[in-house]
């Protein structure tokens, strides 16, 4: 990601009608990040002294970069939320989305923690003109390329060259690249606080004959089915991704941020079992998978689908992507190897998930 | 949040849920005191707490390695509006040098057990009637304590 030099934080005319308030280290968050006092933005890079700042002035958007406060996220938030009335939007980088969406999501227990979210980097331009306006990022981020300089006209071009770069095509999953980087980043995190990741990854079943037989609209079509399905069996904050021809892979990650904001009871497990939440999850995909129609083969296609799988985790399997993507992959080759429609977990030998209750 | 608002005191107690010892202390010793009690989940409510308090007078009581948040910034914020802090050592074995300094250098009261809250608490209202001692310690009484303090821990002064 692209750094830019810390802002000096600006003390001009403070709050006020139609100032926006931005917390934390901005240069992660704006390409254009020097101009705040050109977009009447005031800069708060501590969070203390951001929520004192934003509960004694009348800001009616206060801006909160995501990077660096980790940990604290969650009580910053409720603090600005008890401060100020003013709305909240987060300034996620782009492995944060999953975060950002999360805490921009209603639960039946809490309020959301945040606004709206924008996927950085993006330019002061167009976020100021975007909140002001109460306009989404890409309507934004259009609308001031067309009318402004240099910094918004490539921020156009990076928010393209970024979802081509991490996107897969055909299904508008998550490509290998993404998750890779994703899953080390979470990993990262895990590492330092102790949250669970796991991976998943599976594959269709005779992929190749249904391809063969049926043509490749068919095998697409397969494809395209198995990435909206898994997408739906997934809690917001997982990532789903495909990673090789008819290969998938999940990364279930534990958000501290999302369980305590949802007041969901935690079901952890211990390190030494593979966590609940994932089987859960990777059970009712292969069961909902197995129960789908395949429309374009007709009466045929009702019940065919299966898919193979192996599923590791961080800690017990592996602390590295790689190790974790090796278990799991060796994992599912035993799973094909043992006659398919099958996932496996990781150190558990022969252990189908469909068997645990 | 706040219990009787009427009540020109006002003590946070910063962290640990409602039964927690050091909350259900405070609201103990408090009784005794024309004093509110709002519990404040952290140090960050808490800031958001002070700026919305303005004209009343606060204690601000949390352990030590919460109120030290972001390098004992807090403390600093505090004695900007004008409150006063109380950082507890309670349970913790060896208390950081950097959070221990920077209690001291905003002003703040620190005590090893809960139950010494009890006193800052009547030199802070001043023996009953609310007095505010001003925010930050005379100069050369911080530069006293500092000293004291780093000779305790066995560092030698900077510079």
């Amino acid at each position: 990601m692209r750094q830019m030099g810390r802002v000096a934080e600006s003390t001009s005319a403070l709050g006020g009608e139609d100032r926006i308030l931005l917390v934390g280290d901005v240069g992660k968050a704006f390409l254009d990040g020097d101009r705040a006092d050109r977009y009447a933005c005031d800069i708060r890079a501590s969070a203390l002294e951001a929520i004192e700042m934003a509960t004694k002035h009348c800001y009616p958007t206060v801006g909160v970069v995501l990077d660096g406060l980790a940990g604290q996220l969650r009580s910053v938030l409720k603090a600005l939320r008890h401060g100020t009335p003013a709305r909240i939007i987060l300034l996620a980088q782009m492995y944060e989305e999953p975060i950002a969406r999360c805490l921009t999501s209603e639960t039946a227990d809490e309020e959301k923690a945040a606004d709206g979210y924008w996927v950085c980097p993006t330019t002061l331009a167009s976020f100021c003109r975007g909140v002001r306006a109460g306009a989404g990022q890409e309507q934004a981020v259009q609308e001031t390329a067309a009318v402004d300089g240099t910094y918004a006209a490539m921020e156009v071009k990076i928010r393209q060259l970024e979802r081509l770069a991490t996107t897969d095509d055909l299904t508008g999953l998550k490509n290998r690249r993404y998750i890779w980087e994703f899953a080390r980043q979470v990993l990262q995190r895990g590492q330092q606080s102790g949250g669970r990741v796991t991976l998943l990854v599976f594959d269709i079943d005779n992929f190749k004959h249904y391809n063969d037989v049926y043509g490749h609209p068919t095998g697409d079509e397969i494809l395209r089915q198995a990435a909206l399905l898994m997408q739906r069996c997934c809690r917001p904050h997982d990532v789903v991704g495909r990673i090789g021809g008819d290969e998938f892979a999940v990364v279930f990650w534990e958000d501290p941020c999302c369980q305590a904001l949802e007041g969901r009871p935690e079901r952890r497990s211990t390190e030494a079992e593979h966590p609940s939440e994932a089987i859960f999850i990777a059970k009712r995909f292969q069961n909902e998978f197995g129960n789908s129609e395949l429309h374009l083969l007709g009466p045929e296609g009702h019940g065919i689908l299966t898919i193979s799988g192996g599923l590791a985790s961080f800690p017990r399997d592996g602390v590295t992507i790689q190790e974790l993507f090796e278990r799991a992959d060796g994992a599912l080759l035993d799973a094909k190897r043992s006659g398919k429609n099958r996932i496996y977990l990781v150190g558990e030998p022969r252990n189908n998930i469909a068997d645990i209750s | 949040m706040v219990e009787g608002d009427e009540r020109r005191c006002l003590c946070l107690v910063v962290g640990g849920g409602s039964r927690d010892r050091l909350v259900t202390e405070v609201r103990r010793i408090t009784v005794d005191y024309q004093v509110s009690v709002a519990r404040c989940e952290s140090v960050y409510t808490a800031v958001a707490e002070l700026a919305r308090t303005k004209s009343r007078m606060v204690l601000v009581i949390g352990s030590l390695r919460e109120l030290a948040t972001e390098k004992g910034r807090f403390f600093a914020l505090a004695a900007r509006n004008r409150a006063r802090c109380c950082a507890v050592l309670d349970g913790l074995q060896t208390a950081d040098q950097g959070e221990l300094l920077a209690a001291v250098r905003g002003g703040a009261a620190v005590v090893d057990r809960v139950a010494e809250v009890r006193g800052v608490l009547e030199r802070w209202l001043g023996g009953g009637v609310c007095h505010w001692e001003g925010p930050a310690l005379a100069e050369e009484e911080y530069r006293a304590t500092e000293a004291e303090l780093r000779a305790l821990l066995g560092h030698e002064a900077d510079g």
